[in-house]
């Protein structure tokens, strides 16, 4: 990241795509997802070019986890299907419910690690907990996580 | 759960709409953020400059002493001015409106002089261009009655000769350049058809032993002038009276008007 626009430009390129992926994890909803990823790169791409940004990686998902906690609060459907995509098989519907149905910070904690990677430090960096706290919601995020999908499975064979 | 869960996320994200111009909206985005942020940068650098000019003027004119009623006192000592110092409203004061022409024809200047009025007087200095003092000017009316017995300052008990101007107005000159530290010219003029009276008198720079610098600012003739003219009668308050209940603040004189009988 030389703070050069070129520079800019490619950084934001290559970090859009997972960027809204994991927006859309935390929120369900393409379009939002969308919108919070744009203004999150935006925040980030004018804060580099002030100089106001140490790690681009940690202050982007930290910006955007955030703003995802921020909107999730007002959130009504579990699931909104991007524009003019096909069906979604009912199986992805139920781990959005399951993933939906769990703490914000603790879902942030399971896309950071499972979905985008990041090592514990990182995570903890960008969501401003320590090393246990993350393994703590880790830990009871997966467990949750899987007695709400076994429930929900249950409750479809019924 | 690692792997599972991956997998799983992997499913959800299926339907991913392609992106489009995101990527050049996001630095549009970024401009117009900095673009705000200067914009508010120079909102509150107005805002600041506002409420120190805010500040430094309440501080101002609280500190700052008044410049009118507690009038200032440049007659006292008259600084040298190259360009001439304003003169009072002769509005506001009709006594200032008969003396400055008289004052302004001689190169001089006039000003009210603190304590500047009161009831029944009014005082004035008198400055040449180049704000040397000339003294002094003091008027003042008095309610003398049907009749006044003009002083004789060589003889406390008998009566002046009076003089006669236009319009019913009887007058005494006292006019004394002997002491060479208190020059004076002065005239007592007093009204038949009301009775009111003023006194009207010039001195000089008092005390400086010298004939020169303790001249009046104005000769005896216009004082004499001024004190016969009926407007300088119609200067003052009906009301207001030397010798009413604040007289003690009024200007002494050369020649003393008497009380009324």
């Amino acid at each position: 990241m030389s703070g050069d626009d070129d520079g800019l430009r490619e950084y934001v390129t290559s970090r859009l795509p997972s960027l809204r992926r994991s927006a859309f994890l935390m929120c369900g909803d393409w379009e939002l997802a969308t919108e919070l990823t744009e203004a999150c790169l935006a925040r980030v791409v004018d804060g580099t070019r002030r100089g106001a940004v140490a790690d681009a990686d940690v202050y982007a998902y930290a910006d955007l986890m955030e703003a995802c906690r921020r909107r999730n609060r007002r959130r009504e459907h579990v699931f909104v299907a991007a524009a003019g995509a096909e069906g979604v098989a009912a199986e992805s519907i139920l781990v959005l419910d399951a993933l939906h149905k769990l703490a914000p910070r603790c879902r942030a904690v399971l896309v950071l690690r499972h979905w985008d990677g990041f090592d514990v430090d990182a995570v903890g960096a960008m969501l401003d907990l320590d090393d246990e706290r993350v393994d703590a919601y880790e830990r009871a995020g997966l467990a949750a996580l899987e007695q709400l999908l076994a429930d929900s499975r249950t409750a479809l064979t019924r | 759960m690692t792997r599972p869960l991956s997998r799983l996320l992997e499913h959800v994200l299926d339907g991913e709409p392609a992106i489009g111009d995101e990527i050049d909206e996001i630095f549009r985005r970024a401009d117009r953020l900095r673009r705000r942020r200067f914009q508010a940068l120079i909102g509150a650098g107005l805002a600041v400059v506002a409420v120190i000019a805010a500040a430094g003027y309440a501080l101002t004119s609280t500190l700052m002493p008044a410049r009118n009623a507690a009038a200032p006192a440049p007659a006292a000592v008259p600084r040298a001015t190259a360009s001439p110092a304003p003169r009072p409203s002769a509005v506001d004061d009709p006594v200032l409106g008969l003396l400055a022409p008289i004052v302004d024809g001689r190169k001089e200047r006039i000003y009210p002089r603190p304590p500047e009025r009161g009831n029944g007087w009014r005082q004035y200095s008198v400055t040449d261009q180049d704000g040397t003092p000339r003294g002094t000017v003091a008027v003042a009316v008095y309610a003398t009655g049907k009749s006044l017995c003009f002083p004789v300052p060589a003889a406390p008990h008998r009566c002046a000769k009076v003089e006669w101007a236009p319009a019913g107005v009887e007058y005494v000159r006292y006019d004394d350049e002997k002491d060479r530290d208190w020059q004076v010219h002065q005239t007592i003029a007093r009204r038949i058809s009301d009775g009111r009276t003023v006194a009207l008198m010039a001195t000089g720079e008092r005390g400086d032993d010298d004939a020169a610098a303790g001249k009046p600012g104005l000769t005896g003739a216009q004082i004499e002038q001024v004190a016969t003219d009926r407007r300088l009668f119609d200067a003052f308050g009906k009301d207001e009276d030397c010798f009413g209940p604040s007289s003690g603040a009024c200007p002494a004189f050369k020649v003393p008007v008497p009380p009324a009988d």
